[in-house]
């Protein structure tokens, strides 16, 4: 059984043994890599170096809002490194390979900071979650490397720490409020480590992590609040193909047609990761509450692993498209979507409409599984 | 039954006996730890079982096995799932299945598994008998689900305890072998009475 006390009576003895030169934290202002760095400051004092890198994928204000909210908890140094990932990132498409990009840009900015510093190990916030889905072949999370046999050591040239990798989310938060954090960390919505380079989905260009970074803005205010465990905007291309065999799939739900975008989102169904298709389902539903249905009827026995609600349209294809996604999780092994009204829905739906590069808005519906929560 | 007395005996100094040793047979699947940790949660100890691992060990170490989910089909890969068919037929004390688990029960006893009824996320299940490992669970519940096998048929022997709109056999169980299983993820937290069915089962092991 865990407890806070005890885990960390147990970790810093065991951090204390490893004779550490120097180690360098790399925190994202999320609870996992924040809390680890605060246990492993416990043990190490000084000998802790906590960075922060600005990757261009950070949401509007991040840094210095991470920043102010860990003063006097970690000293934090912000490295500019946008610069370095635009190169590496820009252009890709494939969900897989920009997170693997993203990894192995990141380990080797993290390499050099290590080397500047003259020190000998990384700490990093990894939790059971994330390296589950990624020796599970779900999703690459990018701070897992240990558990796929990536020797850091002789790859990057240091050692890795990882004091959290067998917690959870809620047994981190525990911990988290255990430590002191401040609750604007440890009640904060997880972000992914590649930030709004997977939520551009698709290719990624400078103009649509723009309109991604406007969007989650909007969607971050007007969600939160709710009791939500994540909740966030995501964008891409508009285009898509009607299919007249999933239209047929819900006609007795409404007058309701489904159209396939042109990009692929990611999924889970039966343990096996899913990159598939996208479905948008426009029309009037007879009755709201079966939106929350939809993914039964498209999901099941297709390669659809996210179905989406249209709640605005300015009509033809063209220009991009953003949609809602808000989940309810305790865990993010699996997670349910939170009944919200069509009128809170519809009114962010408005207020996204008045970017004049968004041609149409709409909420995800699907669980976890079949979908994941994020689309890449 | 001899087998376990003997055992029993051999143990008694162990702590741990007392609730029994629950063994996770893991293949990987994402929920696996989720198994380990809600047990622990409710007080009784599990421990990870790797599938090679030879059924003698197991039988002598372990009170009872959960056979849980993974990406293999039934029966097409049952070769990569190392002695869990062997599990399934000979350990001494009760098993549980989940997901794969519950299908690989279902075809070494002799059902008839279908591919035409995948399921994913929420799922509502109609208990049909409110027994065993599903005592205390109500007549309806929300579970959740992630497979594109089903049970389609139940061995002969094993009486069905649930089902859903699209699959018959969602929970099934056969008390005279102690052999239990169910389709959905009593492990996950989006399922409701899923730590009490876990809780019911791991009570069948002291």
């Amino acid at each position: 059984m865990f407890t806070p006390e005890e885990f960390i009576r147990v970790i810093t003895g065991e951090i204390r043994k490893l004779n550490v030169k120097c180690a360098v934290a790399a925190v994202s202002g999320g609870v996992d890599s924040t809390t680890s760095a605060v246990v492993a400051r416990l043990a190490l004092g000084d000998k802790l170096i906590p960075v922060l890198f600005d990757t261009g994928f950070m949401r509007l204000n991040e840094t210095s809002e991470i920043i102010n909210s860990l003063t006097g908890l970690l000293p934090i140094r912000l490295i500019d490194v946008k610069e370095e990932f635009y190169r590496a990132m820009i252009n890709m498409s494939d969900a897989e390979e920009k997170r693997l990009t993203f990894r192995s840009t990141f380990y080797n900015v993290l390499s050099r900071v290590v080397k500047d510093n003259d020190c000998d190990w990384v700490i990093q916030g990894t939790i059971a979650p994330d390296w589950i889905e990624t020796t599970g072949g779900i999703k690459t999370q990018h701070n897992v490397l240990a558990q796929l046999g990536i020797e850091t050591d002789k790859v990057y040239g240091f050692k890795l720490l990882e004091p959290l990798k067998d917690l959870y989310k809620d047994q981190v938060r525990v911990l988290a409020r255990f430590l002191k954090i401040p609750s604007a960390v440890t009640e904060r919505q997880p972000f992914p480590g590649p930030g709004l380079s997977i939520r551009a989905v698709g290719r990624l260009t400078m103009e649509k992590l723009e309109v991604t970074r406007w969007s989650t803005r909007i969607v971050e205010e007007r969600l939160s609040g709710l009791g939500l465990s994540q909740w966030f905007a995501a964008v891409w291309e508009d285009n898509r193909t009607t299919s007249e065999e999933l239209s047929k799939r819900i006609k007795d739900l409404g007058s309701l047609t489904v159209d396939v975008f042109s990009i692929k989102g990611t999924g889970v169904k039966g343990d096996s990761r899913e990159y598939g298709s996208v479905a948008l389902v426009r029309g009037k539903l007879s009755s709201w509450s079966d939106a929350f249905n939809l993914y039964s009827r498209l999901t099941y026995g297709t390669n659809v692993t996210h179905v989406i609600y249209e709640l605005a349209s300015k009509g033809a294809s063209g220009g991009y498209f953003a949609a809602i996604r808000a989940v309810v999780t305790d865990d993010y092994m699996t997670a349910n979507v939170p009944m919200l009204s069509e009128s809170l829905l519809s009114s962010i739906a408005d207020e996204l409409m008045s970017n004049k590069l968004i041609n149409a808005v709409g909420f995800d519906v699907t669980p976890k599984p079949p979908a994941t929560i994020e689309f890449e | 039954m001899p087998q376990h007395s003997v055992k029993f005996k051999f143990l008694i100094d162990d702590v741990s006996v007392k609730m029994g040793i629950i063994g996770v047979v893991n293949f990987g699947g994402q929920y696996n730890h989720l198994i380990k940790r809600r047990l622990e949660d409710s007080g009784f100890q599990a421990k990870f079982i790797n599938p090679n691992e030879p059924i003698q060990v197991l039988s002598r170490e372990l009170n009872c096995l959960i056979i849980s989910g993974g990406s293999w089909n039934i029966p097409a890969d049952i070769p990569k799932l190392g002695n869990a068919p062997q599990y399934v037929l000979e350990f001494p004390g009760p098993v549980l299945g989940i997901c794969l688990g519950h299908q690989l029960i279902a075809y070494e006893f002799g059902g008839v598994l279908g591919s035409k009824t995948p399921e994913f996320g929420g799922v509502r299940i109609h208990v049909d008998d409110e027994d065993t490992i599903l005592k205390g669970v109500g007549v309806e519940f929300t579970a959740w689900e992630s497979h594109n096998i089903s049970v389609d048929k139940e061995p002969s022997g094993f009486m069905v305890l649930a089902h859903s709109s699209t699959v018959r056999v969602q929970a099934m169980a056969n008390p005279r072998i102690s052999r239990y299983s169910v389709q959905f993820h009593p492990e996950v937290k989006h399922t409701e009475f899923g730590d009490v069915i876990l809780r019911n089962f791991a009570k069948l092991c002291s």
